[in-house]
């Protein structure tokens, strides 16, 4: 059984554990304020919002798509899909609360352990169907879904699974086979249902039990009862292991399903928590590549919407066909969060969710990577403009044609002219094999140098600031400027009245 | 039946596979000396581990040879034990024989009657394995040792004795009918019932019928709980008896068996077994690091020329354990020409300075034992002793008590010194002034150089480095792009070293000509 809400092929969305590089992502692209968001104080469904914006899985546009769908599903029936998370969240949990598990030694309790958890959930599947039954489903993968468990295990099925739950006590007695192993002990001891073989009847029919050899362990030796209780454990070992894994294979199908649900109750709660803050949000199309294509309108940092409360300023995007993006212009300009907002919207695409924004169309990235200039040294021994380069280069490691990297104030920790060298490099490199990139630079020396050479692929934009020095935190396509305005950042704090700036 | 151990080896057992003229040797002999500084401890402690634990091969070890015959008649043993096409057999053979000793122990161990009869069937059948297998093998093989060949004779004329031949078929005919046996037992509440094998129903297979559509992937963690580590419980011993008592024949002739066998291994064998991990242990321990692409070399070796040549060369405990944190190891070479003999080691702290001085020690040793040594080449003496004299890390002394001791240990090592050992002065005097420690190392490398002797000096002194013409001079070297990195490779030269941004951008391979050949691979 399967559940298949999150892939069309209907493989098992399996999240991976977290990458080296995942907290630099989280931290740069401020996802825990996302996944907070989605989690809605639930533990689980933060996990699996946090699994969810991560996954390095390809993502093509069919899947975004079929995960599209099942979104939209699940906003035209909030309650239906809230509801069957629930049912998916009591099955799970009565495996985690049962005894059942490797840690049960014997094969008697592991039998008895897992029949119980059997019955327990062919209950909650009995449920399942009821209330899926109700809902109309548009999207294939809520459909699949449910057709599974109606086929799988229809009525009839558990009934029978029902009566021989109760011929797995062996009230009365077990019948083994057996074979001298290397030490002359028996070996592959197998249960034999008594009274089932024609030789056996007819032995009994014409007498032929002479040659039966009885003994009896007496009730005072316990450690005779004890390696009797061993050997009879032993021999039904294949008959627990059968119910055992049928009751893992259904606990699986529970969790695996609370685990995609999750994903969807996730994203309800993040559009409920947007739409109530007026913050517009739509579905993403997404542009099969390889051409580059990104263009979007009204594009939010929802990280900043979410902390403040606010619809914050949106931002414009043409960049069909640009793979390298230069943002220049003024500090506290919101080039940090523009450059945030992208990073963003585009795992969000790729995730299949909608995006915080009016309109959006892009490719969806293969990889997303950040590499943000980071305030602490973490260590002494390597110089800090190494430290920044082995980042660099544990990115590039993962690579491919169709990432999406993004850079904040990288190459800055060495001095100008050699950090701009080193930043030319890299930045006009990896477009060259397919790779976008989003510098945010103040290297003002490697900017002109780049605009003045009118490149077709590399779009400028720049961070507006009015004469008067007023931000609006919009980010316009903008020739780099000679300053970038640290004075009157230096002013704005220290309160006093600028006499050099220009 | 009494229990049995491998006889002890008897002085008359006409082939050794470690020495042309076999000698008793020493019960125990203590590890040299230079053991610990030269962390052959730490390389014999791992080649000794695992499986090989259990021979004392450290007797072997300990010992190193300092005649040229012996060493050159162990290389040639060690060679043909590394061919790919003898050692998985010597490696069968030794874990066959491993197994007798492990039968035969859970035989003297076992309370039911049968059940040792059995253990002893079954070390029978594992030594007759093991003799058959490895004289297979050899017999068809071009051996050119004459360790080895020798052995191949004496292995020949056990195998065609006729006690041999019997042993063989018994232990066949034996098993096999023990194997036929299979019966069926009832346990309702205490009692339990012994019968023939009949035809009822697999209900197991029932059962897994009706569930076999949750059957996805196999449980884990499910794995059979093997009841026995060792022997018979109580309930299997008595049924064992019933079972017996079913089917007389097959135990008749186990019984049988063990009357007539009582007394079943060559000595000429056991001898062999007991010499043959001295090369195979060695050899398996250097295996992952050779998978990991690092190469050894036997050694050209001279009791005379004392010309030492290293190409590629690296400290062996150290590459383990790089190894083992998958970090690449840096190698050395090291050319002595004509008079040269004093190795003067110098350069920045944590250079790589002592492992080289170790390298060097190490590959005498291991020279002399026969073994491959590692680096793609070699060439040395083969030396009488290796004196070592490296500053303690524990001892927290200072000033003249110390010192004195320092010099007390020089002088044991200058009194044990000839021309054909090698000293190895790891920091010596470190803790004295440098007016001083200059005057006390010149003096000593005076003594030294006039024994003519091969030495290794690693030292903070730069102006030992041109001591007299008999002195090389070796520098820990730094990046010459980057001078905040260490390369831990020693260089013969005098010493020098700078940094910028396009050369820890070619460090961290985000050049463009980098980024072009990583994205393109």
């Amino acid at each position: 059984m399967r559940v298949g809400l999150l892939f069309p092929d209907g493989r098992d969305w399996v999240p991976a554990p977290l990458a080296r590089d995942d907290p630099a992502l989280i931290q740069d692209l401020d996802l825990e304020t996302v996944a907070t968001a989605m989690g809605n104080g639930d533990a689980f469904l933060h996990t699996a919002a946090r699994n969810a914006l991560l996954a390095r899985d390809e993502a093509d546009a069919a899947t975004i798509r079929f995960r599209q769908e099942v979104m939209q599903d699940a906003l035209a029936h909030p309650d239906a899909i809230r509801g069957l998370y629930s049912l998916a969240v009591d099955a799970d949990e009565r495996r985690r609360r049962g005894s059942f598990g490797y840690f049960t030694r014997s094969a008697g309790t592991r039998l008895w352990a897992s029949v119980a958890l059997l019955q327990a959930l062919l209950d909650v599947l009995r449920h399942t169907l009821r209330s899926a039954d109700r809902d109309e489903c548009t999207s294939r993968g809520l459909r699949d879904m449910l057709g599974t468990i109606r086929t799988e295990l229809g009525g009839p099925y558990l009934d029978d699974v029902a009566r021989h739950l109760e011929q797995l006590e062996f009230r009365r007695g077990v019948l083994l086979s057996a074979r001298l192993g290397p030490r002359l002990e028996g070996v592959d001891y197998a249960v034999r249902r008594a009274n089932g073989g024609l030789a056996r009847r007819l032995q009994r029919t014409l007498g032929r039990s002479s040659r039966r050899l009885t003994f009896r362990i007496d009730d005072r030796d316990e450690a005779g009862a004890r390696a009797l209780s061993e050997l009879k454990d032993r021999a039904i070992r294949d008959v627990a292991l059968a119910a055992e894994e049928a009751a893992t294979h259904v606990t699986g199908f529970f969790e695996q399903l609370r685990r995609e649900l999750a994903f969807y109750v996730g994203s309800l709660n993040l559009h409920d928590r947007l739409t109530r803050l007026g913050c517009a949000v739509c579905w993403p199309n997404p542009v099969p590549g390889p051409e580059a294509a990104w263009s979007l309108q009204g594009l939010r940092d929802i990280g900043l919407v979410l902390r403040t409360g606010t619809p914050v300023v949106p931002n414009d995007l043409d960049a069909d066909g640009r793979r390298l993006l230069i943002v220049t212009g003024a500090n506290q300009g919101g080039k940090s969060s523009f450059l945030r907002a992208l990073g963003v919207a585009q795992i969000m695409m790729r995730a299949g969710m909608f995006v915080a924004a009016e309109r959006y169309e892009a490719v969806p990235p293969r990889g997303v990577f950040t590499h943000f200039r980071r305030e602490e040294d973490a260590t002494l021994t390597v110089g800090k403009f190494d430290e920044e380069l082995s980042r660099l280069d544990a990115i590039v490691d993962q690579l491919r044609p169709g990432s999406l990297v993004l850079l904040n104030e990288s190459f800055a920790a060495t001095n100008e002219r050699e950090g701009s060298e080193v930043a030319r490099q890299i930045v006009t490199t990896l477009p060259e094999r397919g790779i976008t990139v989003v510098f945010v630079t103040h290297l003002h020396e490697f900017a002109r140098t780049l605009f003045d050479e009118h490149r077709d692929d590399t779009l400028f934009l720049r961070a507006e600031r009015l004469a008067d020095g007023t931000r609006t935190f919009r980010v316009r396509p903008g020739a780099p400027l000679e300053t970038s305005y640290a004075p009157d950042l230096y002013h704005e704090i220290f309160g006093r009245p600028g006499d050099g700036a220009n | 039946m009494r229990s049995l151990t491998p006889p002890p080896s008897s002085p008359d057992i006409d082939s050794s596979i470690l020495d042309p003229d076999p000698a008793p040797r020493p019960a125990l002999p203590e590890a040299p000396e230079c053991f610990a500084d030269l962390r052959l401890d730490t390389i014999f402690a791992r080649v000794t581990s695992s499986v090989w634990s259990e021979y004392g091969l450290e007797r072997f070890y300990h010992d190193a040879p300092t005649d040229l015959r012996v060493v050159a008649f162990r290389q040639a043993v060690m060679r043909e034990t590394e061919r790919a096409d003898l050692q998985p057999a010597l490696l069968r053979f030794a874990e066959r024989m491993r197994a007798v000793r492990r039968e035969l122990d859970s035989q003297a161990r076992s309370a039911h009657p049968l059940e040792a009869a059995r253990f002893f069937l079954r070390a029978a059948q594992a030594y007759v394995d093991a003799v058959s297998a490895l004289h297979g093998v050899l017999s068809l093989a071009e051996l050119t040792s004459e360790g080895l060949r020798r052995w191949r004779d004496a292995l020949a004329r056990c195998v065609g004795s006729t006690g041999f031949a019997a042993l063989a078929a018994d232990c066949a005919t034996t098993a096999d009918g023990l194997a036929r046996v299979s019966y069926h037992v009832r346990i309702d509440g205490l009692r339990v019932t012994v019968m023939p094998a009949d035809d009822s129903p697999d209900y197991a297979a029932e059962v897994e019928h009706l569930f076999a559509r949750f059957r996805g992937e196999r449980m884990q963690g499910a794995a059979p709980q093997s009841a026995h580590a060792g022997h018979l419980d109580p309930v299997e011993a008595q049924i064992l008896t019933l079972v017996a008592r079913l089917h007389p024949a097959p135990f008749g002739a186990l019984v049988a068996f063990c009357a007539a066998h009582a007394e079943f291994q060559d000595a000429r064998v056991t001898r062999f077994d007991a010499e043959l991990p001295y090369y195979l242990a060695f050899s398996e321990a250097l295996a992952p690091l050779r998978r990991a692409g690092m190469t050894f070399a036997y050694p050209a070796v001279s009791a005379t020329d004392k010309t030492l040549d290293l190409r590629g060369a690296f400290d062996l405990a150290l590459a383990w354990e790089l190894h083992a944190l998958s970090r690449p190891i840096v190698d050395a070479d090291v050319s002595l020409r004509d008079a040269e003999r004093l190795m003067v080691v110098s350069g920045p702290n944590s250079g790589g300075k002592t492992t080289f001085a170790r390298m060097i020690g190490q590959v005498h040793y291991l020279a002399r034992l026969g073994f491959p040594v590692p680096g793609r080449s070699a060439r040395c003496p083969v030396s009488d002793r290796i004196l070592t004299h490296f500053e303690r890390l524990d001892d927290l002394r200072e000033g003249r008590g110390k010192l004195q001791d320092d010099l007390l240990r020089m002088h044991r090592i200058l009194d044990r010194a000839t021309p054909a050992s090698l000293v190895i002065l790891n920091e010596i005097f470190a803790s004295t002034t440098v007016v001083d420690a200059l005057y006390l190392a010149r003096r000593i490398l005076a003594e030294l150089s006039a024994r003519d002797l091969l030495a290794v000096c690693v030292t903070f002194l730069e102006e030992l480095s041109t001591f007299d013409e008999k002195t090389v001079s070796f520098v820990a070297g730094v990046d010459r792009a980057d001078p905040t990195i260490r390369t831990y490779r020693i260089e013969r030269r005098p010493a020098d070293g700078r940094a910028h941004a396009l050369a820890i951008a070619a460090k961290r391979r985000v050049t463009r000509e980098w980024l072009l050949r990583r994205l393109d691979a």
